[in-house]
């Protein structure tokens, strides 16, 4: 871990000296998360699918973690299948990485990154995508928003206002590909999305939005009281991507990672660990009652 | 009604009030029907065309099946469309128009957030594209700006608007082919997207 600032500084020594081992060999990794029974508990990942050695080190970590922390499913946050998109290329770059997982009976819920074909990944039955480029699911507490942001044409705009009104979940949590704020040097924040999204996510009190795209870890500090981050180095990498933001809770630029994620009522509890198994970030916050107040 | 949906309808309006210009504008020099009449008509030919082709693709596990099910599709609309050429949907009087949006939209008030974004995006340089043939393997598929799409005429499911270097693409969702293309759409107006 290279790349971690002001109040990241000292969560990410103290994660480092506290599990300087937790990546290495077949040890069972020592979770923060608190794993209490009947959460709501998943894995993030994004820009993932080079099928290239990192991705399936990744993977390997998210299995040795499953193990642990018993999630059932994982976001991925598009570019999912990069280059070709034959059947060779959903085998190397998706089916075999997350084979243990897929034999475990995780689900997978894709997004559509720029990189994806839509027409062939919308209608692969373990993307969960139900043959639309956007779509929502519910776990417990927690209602799932997967947007297309390649996309966000008015009928999708429609569509998300129309789900976000009527959701009567607790947490709501968006999932898409192009972030609407990041610092980093290789995109940086999509700013016509952001003028669009933001406002829908404010009123309809969203609480968290993972994004990828930028091939780094940020999390950022609450902007109108939500909670974002941005995973797209679960295969990719753009080492020292990073620019200085006052925005920015923790990042890192030089390895890559996942997310695992933890709801149950109030709170969240995140911890995003490296291709190594190292823990890299961690923390917990409670859900924000009144989103759209501040 | 939200705050948001009136923010959208106001920003519709704005839409359509710039619409609604170039309509006139165009319909001063088409005499009759308007440019937007006849894109809407090119449109629902070419679903007319291709209607029966559809539904033929159904979620799978399979990702050779998916495959074939879309160059079923893909070739019973190049057979149903034979000789085909760019600017069939975008015909003279309807790529104006188009030109004259993307032109307003670019330098209207969202014009340099909109620049910004498809900077942002992965932008795709200008490649070869051929009438239904297949949208380019290994050429990504460049997000369109949310308020380039609220200012175009809205489109059936099974079509959209996408960015491919300078030009605006008419892609078939289903068939991932090229429906049309205007080369030099966004290239309208006072500045160059990138």
């Amino acid at each position: 871990m290279s790349v971690c600032r002001r109040r990241g500084l000292l969560l990410l020594l103290a994660l480092a000296l506290g599990s300087a081992a937790a990546g290495s060999g077949d040890a069972p990794p020592q979770v923060r998360l608190p794993l209490e029974p009947g959460s709501v508990r998943f894995a993030v990942i994004g820009d993932t699918g080079t099928g290239e050695p990192p991705e399936y080190k990744v993977a390997a970590q998210m299995e040795r973690y499953r193990a642990r922390v018993g999630y059932r499913f994982v976001l991925m946050l598009g570019d999912n299948i990069y280059g070709g998109d034959k059947q060779k290329d959903f085998a190397v770059k998706f089916e075999k990485p997350y084979a243990t997982l897929l034999n475990a009976g995780v689900a997978f819920y894709a997004t559509l990154g720029n990189h994806d074909n839509p027409t062939v990944e919308r209608v692969y039955q373990p993307f969960h995508m139900g043959d639309s480029r956007y779509y929502t699911f519910i776990q417990d507490d927690v209602q799932f928003f997967a947007l297309d942001s390649n996309y966000m044409d008015p009928a999708q705009l429609t569509w998300l206002e129309q789900q976000l009104h009527d959701s009567k979940a607790r947490w709501k949590v968006c999932f898409f590909h192009h972030p609407l704020f990041n610092s980093g040097k290789m995109h940086g924040p999509d700013l016509d999305l952001r003028s669009h999204l933001m406002p829908l996510f404010v009123q309809y009190k969203v609480n968290v939005v993972f994004s990828g795209h930028e091939h780094m870890y940020e999390r950022l500090k609450p902007q109108q009281g939500i909670h974002f981050f941005i995973c797209g180095n679960s295969g990719k990498l753009e080492k020292h991507d990073l620019r200085p933001s006052p925005d920015e809770d923790a990042a890192v630029d030089t390895q890559r990672d996942f997310i695992l994620v933890e709801i149950r009522h109030d709170s969240l509890s995140f911890e995003t660990v490296s291709e190594t198994g190292e823990p890299l970030d961690a923390g917990s916050f409670p859900r924000e009652l009144e989103a759209s107040a501040r | 009604m939200s705050n948001s949906s009136r923010r959208r309808k106001k920003s519709g309006l704005r839409s359509l009030s710039g619409l609604a210009v170039a309509l006139f504008a165009w319909l001063a020099v088409a005499g009759q029907s308007s440019p937007l009449q006849h894109f809407e008509e090119n449109v629902t030919h070419y679903l007319s065309v291709t209607h029966d082709l559809r539904d033929r693709i159904q979620p799978s596990r399979s990702v050779h099946q998916i495959h074939e099910q879309r160059l079923q599709l893909a070739n019973g609309i190049r057979s149903a469309r034979t000789g085909a050429k760019q600017g069939q949907i975008f015909t003279p009087d309807v790529a104006a128009m188009f030109t004259q949006l993307m032109a307003t939209t670019l330098d209207g008030p969202q014009g340099k957030r909109i620049r910004t974004s498809l900077r942002h995006a992965e932008p795709v340089a200008d490649i070869a594209l051929t009438i239904d043939a297949k949208y380019p393997d290994n050429v990504p598929l460049q997000s369109t700006p949310p308020s380039l799409l609220l200012n175009l005429p809205r489109l059936p499911r099974g079509m959209e608007y996408r960015i491919v270097g300078s030009s605006l693409v008419l892609r078939d969702e289903d068939a991932d082919t090229v429906i049309d293309y205007l080369p030099g759409a966004l290239s309208s107006g006072s500045g160059s997207p990138r």
